[in-house]
Formats: C-alpha cells, sequence, structure tokens
C-alpha cells in the first residue's frame, strides 16, 4: 500500500490516500532501515494519493528532514493538492522543505 | 438524547482515528457542508483523538467518547477522554510544544484545531482525564489561510 523507492542517496515516500498518526508511525517504522543508510541525504514526499492528512504527518516529515539534514541533505514535498497545501502552509513545514511540481525539479534542485 | 444529535464511545486503538473521524464526517452531512468543511472538521477530530490515544493512555486501553450536535448549522463537538490529563493546558496549547519529540510529534495538535474549527475549549483535570469542545458553523464565507 505505501511505496518506498531508494534510489541512491534519495527515498522517495510515496504517501498514502490518508495520513494520521497510524499511518504515520507505520511509514516512519518502515522506512528506518532505509534511514539507517548514512548515504541517503534526500528524502521527497509524494502527495500524489493523499487527500487527508493531520498533524501526524508534519510529524513525519520533521523526522525524516532531521535525519537528512544532519548529513547536508534536503527534504521535498511534490503533487501537492489543494488540502495539502492549505495543511502544509499553515504548519510552517516550508520553512524546511521544498515544494517541487515534479521528479526531475526536485532531482535539479537537489544537485544544484 | 436530541433529535440531531449523536454520542459514540470507542477503544483507544490507533485504527479509531480514521473510524471517529469518518463518524463525525457522516453525521455533519445533514448541515450540507462543502468539502474543505468536511477536511477541517475530519482534522480536528483526528488531532484530538490521536491526542486522547498517545497522551491520555499513553498508548495504553481506555474509553474515548465523542459527542456532537448541530445546531441551525453549527456542529458542537466534544471529545473526551479519561486518562492522564493535562496539568498545564496553556503550554500544552502552545504551536510546537509537545512531550513527545523524541516520538517524533508536532506540537501541533491543538494549533490545527484551532485553526480548522471557529471554537476551542480544552478542560482537563490530571489524572481524571480531558474533554476538548470544539464548535463549527458551517456554510459560511471564510478567508483563506
Amino acid at each position: 500500500m505505501n511505496n518506498y523507492e531508494k534510489i541512491g542517496d534519495t527515498v522517495i515516500i510515496s504517501l498514502p490516500e490518508e495520513v494520521d498518526d497510524y499511518r504515520a508511525g507505520k511509514i516512519i517504522g518502515d522506512t528506518d532501515e532505509m534511514f539507517a543508510d548514512k548515504r541517503v541525504k534526500y528524502v521527497i514526499f509524494d502527495f500524489k494519493k493523499t487527500r487527508f492528512m493531520d498533524s501526524s504527518g508534519i510529524g513525519l516529515i520533521t523526522r525524516r528532514f532531521r535525519d537528512v539534514y544532519d548529513r547536508g541533505g534536503s527534504a521535498y514535498v511534490l503533487s501537492v493538492n489543494e488540502r495539502m497545501e492549505k495543511i502544509l502552509s499553515m504548519s510552517g513545514i516550508y520553512r524546511i522543505v521544498k515544494k517541487t511540481d515534479s521528479l526531475e525539479d526536485a532531482y535539479r534542485s537537489m544537485h544544484m | 438524547m436530541d433529535k440531531n444529535e449523536m454520542l459514540i464511545e470507542f477503544g483507544s486503538d490507533p485504527k479509531n482515528e480514521s473510524f471517529a473521524r469518518v463518524v463525525v464526517a457522516a453525521f455533519l452531512t445533514r448541515t450540507n457542508p462543502n468539502l474543505e468543511e468536511v477536511s477541517d472538521v475530519k482534522t480536528a477530530v483526528s488531532e484530538a483523538v490521536t491526542n486522547s490515544i498517545i497522551h491520555g493512555y499513553e498508548n495504553g486501553a481506555g474509553k474515548i467518547v465523542i459527542h456532537a450536535y448541530i445546531e441551525n448549522r453549527t456542529l458542537f463537538l466534544e471529545i473526551q477522554d479519561f486518562g492522564c490529563g493535562i496539568s498545564d493546558v496553556r503550554q500544552a496549547m502552545e504551536p510546537m510544544y509537545t512531550t513527545k519529540k523524541e516520538e517524533n510529534r508536532s506540537g501541533m495538535g491543538f494549533s490545527f484545531m484551532e485553526a480548522f474549527m471557529d471554537e476551542l475549549k480544552v478542560e482537563s483535570e490530571p489524572g481524571k482525564g480531558t474533554t476538548v469542545m470544539m464548535k463549527k458553523e458551517i456554510g459560511v464565507e471564510r478567508e483563506q489561510y
């Protein structure tokens, strides 16, 4: 159901339709191993499928941001719809993650 | 019980977070809300129920009660637990304040409830539990965030 993909120094997390405390906890647990790899410097959260998220999702993003930031990396959000935009901008998370329109954009921004 | 009233109780299983917000969203349909209003209410319910589960009951077993009623087109919501309670409600409501930083908590639960509902009131007694009271009028023009 959840999709995680590790490509070199980047982990892409395709978020589920609903991200609440239960789901966020599962995603953190499922990706612990990937982020234990010190080479991982970038994380991309893909919101394509997501229609609901509460503050647990902000906790999830912040957690993975901290992992990559400590290694000099950065975090991105992708395919943000109107509702998710409301949640993300209200939370202030854009102070630490960048919004991109496509994977290509995110990759370009990483290697600038 | 009044005609426009609902009362449910359920156990503090994290899987019930989605159950709770779907029930309240279904109850709300009689006010003919738009999608955004439904999402706002669902988010607020999710935050309050999550607080009860992870803070009130510290992930242990316990009962959560949701009492809701509608007057005209205003939703009144009470979400109650009988857990450990909050000793300093004002501090708990400060944005980014969390007692569980190591568990990846954002500390934004109450801020989200405040932002998505018209009114928020929290009553808590250590050792007895916490009740979150919220209100939202449906069908009013709102300023965008």
